[in-house]
This record gives structure tokens, sequence and C-alpha cells, in this order.
């Protein structure tokens, strides 16, 4: 009960504002002639393939290294991952586990080397680590033009040099978690009962590990950095552990999100995203050095919710296309006002 | 304190600024592109782009580090432009009329980005990117929907045909480099833009007047140390508050004096790279986050651009392919920032953990490698 | 006085010269599109120019023949015109003014030269030229959806 009280008062005015306000939009979905049945399946959708991005932020939140700005190395992870799969010419389950697979060494590199940037400048995390992002995908955007890559379905055919900006999944893991156990609620709503669980997987592994020795040290070394020192845990290893982890869930998310899609894209797409994750987990609750599970959840749900019903249901009620400069606004506005928080001293 | 180590230290103080002077040397050549060529693109982006990087100075001598949120400011002058096309009010008084449109209204988003940045003290940066990224949703709000609906737009050539909105690019032809060739001198083969040059000096007086000023020193005194200026008496939140203010309204007229040599403006997105070349070519001209003169800005405009004019030839010629050349300018950009802010943070922490150990014993030391930021 | 009330009267003077400014740039920065017309008016009440030359506000001349109509971009209200008859050597110099609040005016040659008043005229052009349309579209960054038809070449 405690915690509820708690967590009603971490939640802050804002986001019980844009809790009603997606709320209101449900209600509103029928006057306007969208569908429900499909709008929730969408909202769905977009939880299972988002998700594990904003489930990336945790792990360094815990550990004091605030919001990963610099996912993008992740997600960078995921895509040399799945491009290898592809090379390798692997289908369907296999495929998407061996791009999983391919991804991790890569992630654990790049989580390292980025974490160690990141022991060096405490109290300067967020910005460099935007910045070491932006700089990673423009560096990857050159490695794609002159990777050695062949299989036909990612390079261009003609005219054009290095890797296809945007690579089809079709004959090679599109919609495999998603159509894995699909529900059919209506005949235009599915839900992606496979997507869904796959994330409930990730969310319950992040749970239990947090659990651990390993985990509460994380969390330690975030909270209380003096406690932690005196009871022996190494501070940098344990923050460069958290962006390990962190980078290894982007590579994941990437891949999740991929599979959903049906596409891969690369170069430039990957600069923005963490910008996503970032908004979706600060909506949840989550402040800059306090991140949970249920932040994670009800942040995904209601950015998510906010970013499918806003397009449908304010342009016909509103007869515009404003809710594209509506959902600029609440997302920036929502990352502003989680940043401005006084942080309270954890007991 | 040994030769050798004196080497290392200017070598590890300037990296930035070396690494880009070699890779500059190195690809100059592979461009092909010829010297008087070189030189006139450099005094035009000299012109184009001073004046802007000048705008980060204020914000860096009060201790907030680099101003991402300048493009605030560079909204406001393109809200200032869009109104002088839509009256039109050409030539260097169309650029007066969109500075004085401009400057209330970066005076109004500096202070509200004052404000919030005060809230976030440690987290500046941060934070100042993200408002940039909140107030443009403001903007677009503005432009695409205001402007027409509420704001009458009386020249339909700017207008959507649906009757609100601003088209996606503005032609600024009534105003194009009006200010550059009010006086163009030429010079051998050169033609040099005067008038832009003495606003862009004129602005280098007053930087050098602020920071003998009262509030100047106020503001150095704010940048050293906030608890020690606090107890001086020194209003701590106003003088940064001030500090972001006149940045804004410089980036705003920075803008204005971009977009006029430009010639044409992207509505909606004009404003979205200002920062990133503004906080790029500064870094890159040896200033840091704490630390930044007016020669580190003239440097960095002319270091940052001279690769960014090369670096699309010098990718076609090395690698056939025109898009790494772009890729590998916006690497160099991001890189550099990305660079020299950790070379920065990393500095600054180690500095201290030795005072702390000077303070406190060594047994301190470790404590203060916890805290420091 | 005390010095409140001074600050305040400061203040205020400020704003008032900060307004006059922007006044003071918009009347003189106001640009108007001129058609210059040598048609004759009101059929053949006032006959066309066989051949002239005609300068504004000093430029260089412009030659007219009949049935002639030009556009020029003037700056400012008040201009000066000046039109040389070729054929009867005759010179007229007129000064004109523009209202503020027009963007497009006509001005009707024959009548500078014979004194008719007024031979500045409200023009309202019949149609614009059509321009190529761009829609508002806004760059939302990480908010908007990945599409596969985003393919370009690079």
């Amino acid at each position: 009960m405690s915690s509820i009280k708690q967590y009603l008062a971490d939640f802050g005015w804002p986001r019980i504002i844009i809790f009603f306000f997606l709320l209101s939009l449900f209600v509103a979905a029928p006057f306007f002639g969208v569908r429900l049945d499909n709008s929730l399946a969408d909202v769905l959708n977009r939880f299972g393939q988002n998700g594990i991005f904003v489930l990336a932020m945790v792990p360094m939140i815990q550990s004091g290294c605030g919001l990963n700005f610099g996912l993008s190395l992740g997600i960078i992870a995921g895509l040399i991952g799945a491009l290898l799969s592809i090379q390798a010419g692997l289908v369907g389950a296999l495929g998407f586990a061996g791009a999983i697979a391919m991804a991790a060494p890569f992630a654990v590199l790049f989580g390292w080397a980025y974490g160690r940037i990141l022991n060096k400048v405490k109290g300067e995390e967020m910005t460099i680590a935007m910045y070491v992002g932006f700089a990673s995908v423009m560096f990857m955007c050159i490695m794609w033009i002159i990777l050695p890559f062949d299989s036909p379905t990612m390079i261009w055919g003609y005219g054009g040099k290095g890797l296809r900006t945007t690579i089809s999944l079709e004959s090679f893991y599109k919609r495999v978690l998603n159509d894995f156990l699909a529900i059919r609620m209506t005949p235009s709503a599915i839900i992606p009962t496979g997507e869904l669980l796959f994330f409930s997987l990730c969310i319950y592994l992040m749970w239990s590990f947090l659990r651990t020795k390993t985990g509460t040290a994380m969390t330690a070394v975030g909270s209380n950095p003096d406690f932690a020192r005196a009871s022996g845990v190494s501070t940098d290893r344990m923050r460069t552990l958290s962006v390990i982890i962190s980078t290894f869930l982007g590579a994941v998310g990437i891949l999740v999100y991929q599979q959903s899609y049906g596409f891969l894209q690369l170069y430039t797409a990957p600069l923005q995203m963490p910008f996503a994750a970032v908004a979706a987990i600060l909506i949840g609750g989550a402040s800059v050095n306090k991140g949970s599970m249920l932040n994670v959840v009800v942040g995904t749900f209601l950015f998510q919710g906010l970013l499918t019903m806003t397009p449908s249901v304010i342009n016909s009620a509103l007869q515009t296309d404003m809710s594209e400069v509506i959902r600029l606004i609440v997302s920036n506005g929502i990352i502003i006002y989680a940043l401005t928080r006084k942080l309270k001293v954890t007991k | 304190m040994s030769g050798k180590y004196t080497v290392k230290r200017f070598l590890s103080e300037n990296a930035v600024i070396i690494t880009f002077i070699v890779i500059t040397v190195i690809a100059i050549p592979s461009s092909q592109l010829s010297a008087n060529y070189i030189i006139q693109e450099m005094i035009t982006r000299l012109g184009r782009n001073s004046f802007l990087v000048l705008a980060l100075l204020l914000p860096i001598y009060a201790g907030m580090g680099l101003n991402f949120g300048m493009s605030l400011g560079a909204m406001a002058g393109q809200v200032g432009l869009i109104l002088a096309v839509n009256w039109r009010i050409s030539g260097i008084e169309g650029l007066l009329f969109a500075a004085l449109v401009g400057t209330p209204i970066a005076v109004v988003v500096g202070w509200i980005c004052g404000s919030i940045l005060n809230r976030a003290k440690g987290r500046e940066m941060v934070t100042s990117y993200m408002l940039a990224f909140f107030i443009n949703g403001i903007y677009q709000f503005v432009v695409l929907y205001v402007m027409g609906m509420v704001i009458p737009i009386r020249s339909p050539a700017i207008l959507l045909s649906r009757g609100y909105g601003i088209r996606n690019t503005l032609n600024l032809e009534s105003v194009r480099q009006s200010l550059d060739t009010a006086w163009m001198l030429t010079i051998g083969p050169f033609s040099v833009p005067v008038v832009t040059f003495l606003v862009i000096a004129s602005l280098c007086l007053f930087i050098v007047w602020f920071k003998r000023t009262k509030l100047g020193q106020d503001m150095r005194a704010v940048g050293y140390d906030m608890v020690v200026a606090e107890a001086a008496g020194i209003p701590v939140d106003r003088t940064r508050a001030i500090s972001i203010v006149v940045s804004t309204v410089l980036a705003c007229l920075g803008q204005i004096i971009f977009l006029q040599n430009m010639g044409n403006m992207a509505t909606y997105n004009a404003h979205d790279q200002t920062s990133f070349f503004a906080v790029a070519a500064i870094l890159v001209g040896g200033a840091s986050v704490k630390k930044a003169s007016l020669p580190n800005v003239f440097i960095g405009v002319v270091l940052l651009h001279l690769l960014f004019v090369i670096s699309p030839r010098a990718g076609q010629n090395f690698f056939g392919s025109a898009m790494i050349g772009e890729y590998f300018r916006q690497f160099i950009g991001y890189g550099a920032i990305a660079l020299s802010l950790v070379l920065y943070a990393s500095k600054a922490r180690r500095e201290a953990v030795r005072v702390r150990e000077v303070q406190y014993g060594h047994g301190g030391g470790k404590k203060a490698a916890g805290e420091a930021r | 006085m005390n010095t409140k009330k001074k600050r305040l009267i400061v203040r205020a003077t400020l704003v008032v010269a900060y307004v006059l400014a922007i006044a003071v740039v918009f009347v003189t920065g106001k640009e108007h599109t001129l058609l210059i017309d040598n048609m004759e008016v009101d059929e053949g009440r006032i006959a066309a120019f066989e051949e002239v030359l005609v300068s504004i506000d000093g430029r260089e001349s412009v030659e007219y023949y009949a049935d002639d109509r030009d556009m020029t971009v003037l700056k400012g209200q008040t201009h000066r015109i000046v039109i040389e008859d070729e054929i009867s050597g005759t010179k007229v110099e007129r000064e004109f003014k523009i209202p503020l609040d027009e963007d497009m005016v006509i001005l009707y040659l024959p009548k500078v030269a014979s004194g008719e008043e007024p031979y500045v005229e409200r023009f309202v052009p019949l149609e614009l030229e059509s321009m190529p349309e761009d829609d508002g579209e806004i760059d939302t960054g990480f908010l908007s959806d990945p599409s596969p038809d985003a393919e370009v070449v690079p």
C-alpha cells in the first residue's frame, strides 16, 4: 500500500495529466470513427516493439550513469548482428536468435568501451553519451558503405555503393515474434502475443537480476556510493557492467523492433532513437537516478499510447494534423520536467 | 616540471585542435580544390558563421557550459525574417526589422531557458539540448498554425495553399546578402563582405567590454564558483539567466546574418543544426566547457569549415563516394564535440580529486573521486 | 523626482523608441511592385507615347514603346519619375507616393504627361502565378515511425 502511495507521489502531476489525456483519447475515439479494437492492438504492438529500449534505460539509471542517451551504440551492435545473421543465411526463429547471438559480442565490446569513457566523465555522462552516440552513428554510416557484406538482399544492385538504407526481412525473420501465438481479437485487430511475452521475459530477467547480489551492488553504487565503497564494491566496475547490459538490451531492442516492422534501417535511422526511450521512461515516472520495472511498463504504455492515439483522434477531432506538434511538445516537455526535478535524497 | 611533461600536457590540452589540423592537412591535397576557392569559401563562411559562434561565449563564462539552447534564438530570428518577408520589407531595413522583431522574442524565450537551466544546475547542457527540442515544438505550432490563423499573413507566396502555415522553403530574395553586399571590398581575387565583418568586430568589442563591467565580472565569479559568488552577494541565478538571455539574443541576430547570406530558409528545420555547427566550431577552436576566448571562435570556424568544404570532395576522390565525405564531416563534427567534452570532463575530475587530496589528505581523495563532477 | 519614477520614464522612452525604430524600418524598407503602363487611356482619350524614356529615382532610363507594360520593385513610398518623350523631346518630372499598405500599383505614363490625377492606382492582379506547392511537413525527429519507402541511394 505504501509503495503505491510512494509511486503516486513520485508520479507527479504532468504524468497524471498525460494519463487522463490518454484515457480521454480512448473514450473519445469511437465518437470520431476511430476503431477501439484496432487502436488497442496498435498500442500493444508498439508497446512490445519499443519496450526493450525503455528497459535498457534501467541499469544505467540504477548505477548512477543517468539516462542512456547513447543507446544508439547498442542499436548499432544489434544492426551488425542482424546483418551477420542475414549474411549467414539464417531464417525464421533461428535467424532472430542468431542475430541476438552475433550482436552480443559487439554489444559487450561497445558497452565496455563506452562504459570506460563514461567512468572518466562522471557528472557529465548524459551530454557526452549523446555525442558519443551521434558520432558512432555517423561513423557507422561510413562503415555501412565500405564493409564487405555481399548478400544480394542487402546491397544496392546497381548505381549505389554499400548497404541499402532499408533491408527487407521478408524472407528472414519478419514478425517471427509477433506471429508467435498471436491472438486474433477481432477480424482486424491482432494481439502480438509472442512479442509481449518476450518483453515480459526481459522485464522478469531484469527484475530478478536487480535482486541478485550484483544487482543490488549496482543499485547501491548509484544511490549510495559511499556505502557501496565501504562494502568493497568497485564503482567503476559496476557502472561499466550497467552500461554493457544497457547496450546489450539496446541491441536486442532493435532486433525486436525490426522483426515487427519487417525491415531494418541503417545509416542515420538510429540517430534519434534513444530520445524516444528516454521520453518513455521519464513519462513512466522514473527520474534521472531512479527507475523501476513499473516505470518502464507504465511509461512505454503511456508514451506509445500517446503516439498512437493523438494522430487518429486529434486529427479527426480538430480536422488538422496538429497531433505531430502536440506530440513534440508533450514528450519533450516531459523530458525537461524530469531533468529539472530536484533530486531527492535516497533513503 | 620536465620538458617532456609540458609537451605531453600541451598535446593533451590541444588534442582536438591538433587532430583537426592533421586531418585537414592530409585531406586538402586530395580534395583537388584550388587555394583561391578555399580562401574565398573561408572568408564567406567566417562572415556567415562567426556571429553565431560568438553567441556561445557568455554562458561559458557563466559556467553553464555550451548553450545548446541557442537554437531558441535562431528560431526567434526566423520568425522575424518570416514577418519581414511577409510584409515585403527588403534590404538592410528588412534585416533590421527581423532583428527588432526577433529580439524581444529571443529575450522572452532566453529568460524562460535561463530560468529552467537554473533548476537543472549541473545538467545545463543536456537540459538546454532538450529545451531546444521542446521550443522547436512550439515554433512549429506557431509557424504551421498560428501564422495565417491568428497572425495575418498577407503574402500568398509564402503561405500554404490551405490558407494557414508557412511553406517549407522561404525565399529570402528581398533581403538576400543585403548586409554582405552593402560594401563588398574586392581584394585581388577575393571579395570581402566588409559590413558583416564590422558587425562581427563590434560584437567582439562588446564582449571584451562586457567582461570588464560589473555584470561581466559577476558572471565570471559565478562561473568559477557558484557558492563563493552567492556568499559574496552576487545574485547567482539572475546572472546566469542574463548570460543565457544575451546568448539567445545574439543567436537570433547571428541566425539572421547566417540566413541573409544563404538566401533562403528551410522554414521548419533551419535551426536544427545551428547549435551543432556553432558548438563544434568553438570546441574545434580549442575552447572547453569552462574556458573560451575570441581566438577560439575564429580558429574554430576556419578549421571546422575548412574540413567541411574539402571533405565531400576528398571522400569522392578517396573512396569514390561523395556520401562518405558527407557522413565523414558529420562524424567529425559530433566526434569533435564528444572528444573535447570527454577530455575536459576527465581533466576536471582529475583536478577535483587532486584538490580534495590537498585539502583532506590522501584519505579524502578516494571520497572525492565519487563525488567530483 | 524620485529614482523610481525616473527609471519608469527612461524605460517608457526606450520602449517608445524601440517601437518607433520598428516603424521607421517598416516604412523605409517596405517594397512595392510598380507596373509602368504605356497604353492609351479610355480608348484614345489620352494617347500612348510612341517612344518614351522613363527613369525612376535616378535609375538608368528604360525605353517604352506604345502598348508596353513593365514591372519594377520600389522601396519606400515617395518616388520621383522622369519621362522624356523621344519624339517631341518634352521632359516631365513628377513625384508620386505609393500608399504604405499597397503591394502593387500601376502607373499610367500618358496620364503623367497630361497631368491627369490620379496617375498611380491600386492594381489587383487577376490571378497569381501558380507556385509549386510544398506541404508544411515538419520534422518530428524521434517521434516519427520508420517507413520502408524512404529509400535513397547514398
